[in-house]
């Protein structure tokens, strides 16, 4: 690729600058960044779409009480049931319990702490869905953007 | 506190990252010439394994083995280490490494890293950082994904150090002792790596190499049969993801190789390998002409006469090119 070859289609989604390595007329190389490509930029931004989606139905789920708000507080940050596991220190089939309405119900306050203290809430948050407007929990750690 | 380090926006975080560290050593080896003699080109394709919803597709070799080999090639005294589950030891040392002057590099889980944007925090366990300093609760970060160093708050790079799920770095770090490396001959570490890349690109597993172009060009003249609409358009998308959009320098990696191979051969008094970095470059701008084309059909933008069935021509193409390459390097270093 040559460096006046090197794409700068911006993305809306806020994606790294992408490094290409282009060369100029004389066949040097150099590391040439680029805002983004609109091939890539599709790609990435249809696979986040697609998540804002599932976010979407699993809250339709908790709120028709099929799953238990772990559900959609897992979902949103990403998470699987076997990776979540891992992280507060229990089997994943638990985790897969837990999602069920009905067993969720009569948990020991204990998990719920776990649960809670690891997703950064209170036990009270845990047990509710959030505000549809209120930004996602991933969009609130921008603190140290620049 | 902040070492004066220079930092450095790169393609590819890895070889990024150890290149920032022998350069700040005093040792000459950018990325190109790390990825080269790390013998990183690679391909393989399996689709059976996936990270979160993307297709494991890939360009390069496993993550850390880029420093395996440049280690045991170049005799370099790059100290590296695990701590299982010690999160205490790791940033006591880390610590004290930045205290003696000496930036390090370690393997992170990108989740935890809160300076990234929102639309890249998913758990990826082997992005590369270096630390060069830190600023009361908060440790200064040359990431060289990002065109200038960054902070992070010390809790949230401890987490990012100790990630759980697939290829967990378990705090993996290391650095260069300083003035610990001699000036040596490039000639033979770069042709062990060339041929390893040869070795690699030809060996006799369907799914890796040559074989696993050919495998994917044959997966995705099956697509259309086998998934709908909207399937198709996703698996396109992320082939198009996997090989232009995670730090590859384009093309599959194959540019940045092209890099090295201009550079080795220079370096090398090599004027057969300098030759390669050409059709190495066609090539690469082959491969992404065919992301190009993936991205349009998945939109139907695509050009007169352009079908689903114009990829796996492509792929095929590009495989054939490939082969003959390796076999020109190969020739070149003998």
């Amino acid at each position: 690729m040559k460096k006046d070859q090197v794409p700068q289609e911006q993305n809306d989604f806020n994606f790294w600058p992408l490094g290409y390595y282009a060369v100029d007329e004389k066949g040097n190389f150099d590391c040439v960044s680029s805002v983004g490509w609109q091939a890539t930029n599709e790609g990435w931004g249809d696979r986040l779409a697609q998540m804002r989606e599932v976010y979407q139905q699993a809250r339709g789920r908790v709120e028709r009480g099929e799953m238990s708000p772990l559900h959609y507080h897992m979902l949103v940050r990403r998470f699987e049931p076997g990776l979540l596991a891992s992280y507060v220190g229990l089997w994943g089939f638990q985790v897969k319990r837990h999602l069920k309405p009905e067993v969720w119900a009569k948990l020991p306050r204990a998990m719920y702490e776990r649960y809670a203290q690891f997703f950064r809430m209170t036990v009270e948050e845990l047990q509710r869905l959030p505000d549809p407007n209120a930004p996602l929990p991933l969009e609130q750690a921008d603190r140290y953007k620049k | 506190m902040r070492i004066d380090y220079q930092h450095r926006f790169c393609a590819h975080c890895e070889t990024g990252t150890i290149s920032g560290l022998l350069e700040h050593a005093g040792i000459e080896m950018d990325e190109p010439m790390v990825f080269g003699v790390g013998s990183g080109l690679f391909f393989a394709y399996f689709p059976l394994i996936s990270l979160g919803v993307w297709p494991l597709l890939t360009y390069r070799i496993t993550p850390g083995t880029i420093f395996k080999h440049l280690v045991k090639r170049l005799g370099l005294d790059l100290h590296a280490r695990r701590y299982g589950n010690d999160r205490k030891r790791a940033m006591r040392d880390l610590d004290a490494l930045l205290e003696r002057g000496i930036p390090v590099g370690m393997q992170v889980g990108c989740y935890w890293l809160p300076y990234f944007p929102e639309s890249q925090r998913i758990h990826f366990n082997t992005h590369s950082i270096i630390v060069i300093g830190k600023e009361g609760d908060d440790y200064v970060i040359s990431d060289t994904v990002m065109l200038k160093p960054t902070l992070c708050p010390a809790e949230a790079l401890e987490n990012a150090r100790f990630p759980k799920g697939m290829l967990a770095p378990n705090g993996l770090c290391y650095h260069v002792e300083p003035g610990s490396w001699k000036a040596r001959d490039l000639k033979e570490p770069v042709r062990d790596a060339v041929l390893a890349v040869c070795k690699g690109m030809s060996a006799p597993v369907p799914i890796v190499g040559i074989k696993g172009i050919h495998y994917l060009a044959n997966s995705i003249e099956k697509w259309p049969k086998k998934h709908d609409e909207a399937t198709l358009q996703n698996k396109l998308g992320d082939v198009v993801v996997m090989q232009e959009l995670v730090g590859t320098g384009g093309g599959g990696f194959r540019y940045l190789y092209a890099a090295f191979l201009k550079e080795a051969g220079e370096r090398t008094n090599n004027p057969r390998l300098t030759e390669q970095y050409k059709p190495m470059l066609e090539i690469g701008d082959q491969w992404r002409e065919f992301a190009s084309a993936a991205a349009r059909l998945r939109k139907h933008r695509e050009k007169p006469g352009e079908t689903i069935a114009t990829l796996p021509t492509m792929l095929r193409d590009i495989a054939a090119r490939e082969k003959s390459i390796y076999g020109e390097l190969r020739r070149a270093v003998a």
